[in-house]
């Protein structure tokens, strides 16, 4: 940051000199303005927002959570997905396609978290509500969103402890992704068996993200905590804001395909 | 001002620095070094190089007032007009540019700061390779490609830059990965041919 008063003479510095006398004529006449500028200013608002939505998307959510990733010898052997063990306790399970929801939801009540697992078709969504979701802990109302296309969404489960290594390993898998050093993006959630109530079940719904008319490429899935009991799925037509916008993305980008295909 | 050039410019601050030359100051501090190499990594010519980093900041101190928060951070919305200018540069590249003049014009280049600029885009010649081969990627994709991958930005300050929110941004950089990874295993001794004379 301070280089440039180590090179007064280099090319930076002259002009900066002059984009300040840019700057400081647009001032002068921008005068008017100064008094609201003071008092923005006094303001201690230094912390940086993010974006809204990246609290609460995919691609953020990646960052947050999971790490119990890469111990061996998995006790549950399955195509749709694999329940891991890990080392002290908790597992990681891994889905790969949305399909066995019961024996995913068996996966995990022998983890020690009661579910309801909900595959769907694409575009298709459970009417609501159906069960009252839980406010604990920070839990977002529409709960935690995943969506990408291509690699496994990996719920871990375990204790604190598990957590933060599960944390640390995801975001190495988030960077190694966005460096472009591993081919599948990650998306995950971490569960700890301590922090369910008696009444709580974990509440799971996917469904597929058609990737260029592939519907095995990705997939969306959406985890809830509720509050007491969880009614039946009843599917109808419909969409999270989430969803609708990866399939605004995917639409898009089809029709700029299609154009350049017949472009070229 | 002591406090904004040691922790950088923020949100609510950025509005500002086309009028207050401390507070610009401080932003331009802040990322001078990154817009130079922003440029470097798709330029290769230093005099055009030195001429698109004075138009990126002064495309910014003009438009600093209409900067909202909420479409992104400062670092974001800085690459965003960065990424346009660059376009617009490609665009006419090849095009009389007689009767332009630019900010740069008065502050010459002398040996010393070519050597600098040359060193920087050397270094950035790999870079440049790369962004030659994603020429024929569709553009929303390729310009998150760009940003994650030459820049370094998140996937969400890549889709703020871009104007698309983080989620779509992620479907578009794993969409123009698997392009470009097709395109490259199809043709392997295809060499970029558009890259820029140094």
């Amino acid at each position: 940051m301070n280089k440039l008063h180590d090179t007064d003479a280099h090319f930076e510095a002259r002009l900066l000199a002059q984009l300040r006398a840019v700057v400081a004529e647009r001032g002068i006449a921008d005068d008017a303005r100064s008094e609201d500028r003071a008092a923005v200013i006094s303001t201690p608002a230094w912390r940086r927002r993010a974006p809204r939505l990246a609290l609460s998307a995919a691609a953020v959510l990646a960052a947050v959570v999971a790490g119990l990733i890469g111990s061996g010898g998995g006790d549950n052997t399955s195509k749709a997905f694999a329940v891991e063990p890990q080392a002290g306790g908790g597992v990681a399970i891994k889905i790969y396609s949305l399909s066995e929801p019961e024996n995913l939801e068996k996966a995990l009540d022998e983890a020690g978290i009661p579910s309801s697992v909900t595959y769907l078709p694409a575009g298709m969504t459970c009417r609501e509500p159906r069960f009252r979701p839980s406010k604990e802990g920070g839990q977002a109302p529409r709960g935690f969103e995943a969506m990408g296309p291509g690699g496994p969404t990996i719920i871990g489960i375990g204790n604190e402890a598990q957590r933060r290594e599960f944390n640390n390993e995801m975001q190495k898998r988030e960077s190694e992704w966005q460096r472009g050093e591993s081919t599948q993006p990650t998306v995950a959630q971490f569960f700890n068996p301590d922090r369910f109530g008696p009444d709580q079940t974990l509440v799971l719904t996917g469904s597929p993200l058609p990737y260029e008319g592939d519907p095995t490429g990705g997939h969306w899935t959406q985890v809830q905590i509720a509050d007491g009991p969880v009614g039946p799925c009843e599917p109808v037509k419909g969409t999270t804001p989430i969803q609708a916008e990866g399939a605004k993305a995917l639409r898009e980008d089809e029709r700029e395909n299609e154009i350049n295909r017949r472009g070229g | 001002m002591v406090a904004a050039r040691e922790r950088g410019i923020g949100a609510e601050q950025l509005r500002w620095i086309g009028t207050d030359p401390d507070l610009f100051e401080a932003f331009y501090r802040e990322h001078v070094e990154e817009v130079q190499r922003f440029v470097a990594r798709r330029v290769g010519d230093r005099e055009r190089a030195a001429d698109l980093t004075a138009e990126i900041f002064l495309a910014a101190i003009g438009s600093a007032h209409r900067y909202r928060p909420r479409r992104g951070t400062p670092k974001a919305w800085l690459y965003g007009i960065a990424r346009v200018l660059v376009a617009n540069d490609r665009r006419r590249q090849g095009r009389e540019r007689a009767g332009e003049e630019g900010l740069r014009g008065s502050v010459p280049l002398d040996s010393d700061d070519a050597a600098r600029m040359d060193a920087r885009i050397d270094a950035a010649a790999q870079s440049r390779l790369l962004y030659a081969a994603m020429d024929r990627l569709p553009e929303a994709e390729r310009a998150v490609l760009e940003l994650v991958a030459i820049d370094e930005l998140t996937v969400a300050e890549a889709g703020a830059a871009v104007g698309v929110r983080p989620v779509t941004a992620r479907v578009r950089l794993h969409r123009a990965r698997r392009k470009l990874r097709a395109e490259l295993e199809a043709a392997p001794d295809s060499s970029p041919s558009k890259e820029d004379r140094p």
